[in-house]
């Protein structure tokens, strides 16, 4: 998300006091958000569905 | 027998159950040492004395009467402030939370008062479990014995402390992207996140609820195992519980490692990162001790450390914020400035990024299964580096990400950091056993194996009686 974009998400969320009393720490947030999202993979596959961490109890038993 | 201060939990109980040592006594010794040492180490966010001694008045009571309920029974524990004890604030170290009064007790507090153990206090957290070091919140940071004035990792910082100070036998953290583990590493004592599932949740304060673990903390792996034991079991009413049996944690302890494949993961600290040299050698070390042992250890590569810590950090994130959404909204001033920043990152991610997160996170664990085919356990290291003056605010961050924990918050799989030695100006070193899910008695196996040859979990802190 470019700065701008980032910051109008900010104060969609309910964030304009925040952005108001800490501007410089709102800034670094969304500046490490912006990071992240640059690095997450451009390569998942239509097929690859997100982990279901919550089902955990059905994974196999390890093969030995 | 050891001193009270630092008698293990088995010898505790040993001593109890054989009516050579009172409950009520223990739990005096053990306040009096809170009330001496804690003002300097900060472990506490609040002591409850009074519960603690009807709670040991009651549990010594029963023991008398010939109601010994187990290894637990009468033996002092302190909780991590975000988990909940009924009647008593559960702050979470911050302003935001100051007056908050649970209604309930977490289903991890009933467990371990079930069996009899003596809840003696509240400990010290980064602020919501995210923002810490932090020295502006209504409460100190807790303060790392090792070295006289360390950081001593996080989030579980008071857990840490107060088992390297010798005020506490037995503490519980939680662990979202290594914070049982981390303490663990930076006050030379052992905490385990179990398998994703394996501990309730319910009634300890969130931070991102697919990587959320609450982990025991001890200063040796028996005790780690007896704790485990008390904690673990399915809760229906916690979405993220398995409905899996509960094994006897400590079946496998003195077992050995003779004819157990282990894989090191090498390149996450010489190669994806670069730890500290003294680290290094100490996880070289040990491997070559588990080899020496019996164990067969081969070098395995998983993905690169980085693509693990990039999911952590994205999923940590938008979860943490959708929690902390309101507050931040309506009162950021009430955070301290680290937390403030570091919940604020979610706001800058999309839907999209989250899931995009989510699906790597199917490709890293399928990756890690792969790799580990064959293996009974990894072995790494968990913190790169050893504890750093507490005081130096641009080292404690330096440090802070560079670690090897966060895999295992994605994955799901049961992780422990134990004592591997201490650096040449006597600083703790640590490395990290990863296992199959729902395999912590392996885990402990290999722990208790490498801990019996070694013996690093012996020292303790100079200057502490």
């Amino acid at each position: 998300m470019a700065e701008d974009d980032g910051l109008r998400a900010a104060r969609a969320a309910g964030l304009t006091r925040f952005l108001d009393e800490h501007p410089q720490q709102l800034r670094g947030a969304l500046k490490s958000a912006a990071d992240l999202a640059r690095r997450l993979p451009r390569d998942l596959s239509p097929v690859e569905e997100p982990a279901h961490t919550l089902n955990l109890s059905s994974t196999p038993e390890p093969s030995r | 027998m050891t001193s009270l201060a630092w008698a293990s939990i088995a010898e505790l109980s040993r001593q109890i159950a054989g009516r050579k040592l009172s409950p009520v006594e223990l739990v005096e010794a053990q306040l009096a040492r809170i009330e001496r040492l804690d003002p300097k180490w900060h472990a506490f966010i609040r002591i409850l004395p009074e519960r603690a001694r009807v709670q040991a008045r009651a549990a010594e009571a029963e023991i008398t009467a010939g109601r010994h309920r187990g290894p637990l029974h009468g033996i002092p524990v302190g909780l991590k402030d975000i988990i909940d004890v009924a009647g008593v604030p559960t702050t979470c170290h911050s302003k935001v939370y100051a007056d908050h009064i649970a209604a309930s007790s977490a289903v991890v507090t009933d467990k371990l008062e079930a069996e009899g153990a003596v809840v003696v206090g509240k400990m010290s957290t980064h602020e919501f479990a995210i923002g810490g070091p932090s020295f502006d919140l209504p409460w100190p940071p807790a303060v790392n014995p090792w070295g006289g004035a360390n950081f001593p990792g996080g989030s579980s910082s008071g857990s840490g402390v107060a088992l390297a100070t010798g005020m506490l036998p037995a503490t519980l953290g939680t662990d979202t992207g290594g914070s049982v583990r981390n303490p663990a590493s930076m006050c030379g004592i052992v905490g385990l996140k179990p398998t994703y599932g394996r501990v309730s949740r319910r009634g300890v304060y969130p931070l991102a609820f697919s990587l959320d673990h609450v982990g025991p903390m001890t200063r040796d792996v028996t005790d780690n195992a007896i704790l485990l034991q008390a904690l673990a079991g399915h809760d229906p009413l916690d979405p993220g519980s398995a409905a899996v049996a509960v094994p006897d944690f400590s079946a496998e302890l003195g077992r050995g490692v003779k004819g157990l494949r282990i894989g090191l993961v090498r390149h996450f600290y010489d190669g994806d990162e670069t730890a500290h040299p003294e680290q290094i050698r100490a996880v070289d070390d040990a491997a070559e001790i588990l080899r020496k042992l019996g164990a067969d250890v081969v070098e395995v590569r998983l993905a690169p450390l980085a693509d693990y810590t990039l999911c952590n950090r994205v999923i940590l994130s938008s979860e943490s914020f959708s929690i902390h959404r309101r507050h931040l909204s309506e009162r950021p001033g009430d955070y301290g400035a680290l937390a403030r920043q570091r919940l604020a990152v979610g706001a800058g991610l999309s839907a999209a990024d989250y899931v995009d997160a989510l699906r790597l996170r199917a490709r890293l664990i399928a990756q890690t299964n792969t790799a580990m085919e064959g293996l009974d356990a990894l072995l790494t290291v968990s913190s790169m580096d050893p504890p750093p003056p507490i005081d130096d605010a641009e080292e404690c961050a330096r440090v802070y990400p560079r670690q090897a924990r966060q895999p295992f918050n994605v994955t799901g799989q049961p992780a422990i950091a134990i004592p591997a030695g201490f650096t040449k100006d006597g600083l703790p070193l640590s490395i990290q056993i990863v296992g199959h899910n729902w395999q912590e008695a392996r885990v402990y196996r290999i722990s208790h194996a490498y801990e019996q040859a070694t013996g690093w979990g012996n020292r303790r802190p100079p200057g502490l009686d």
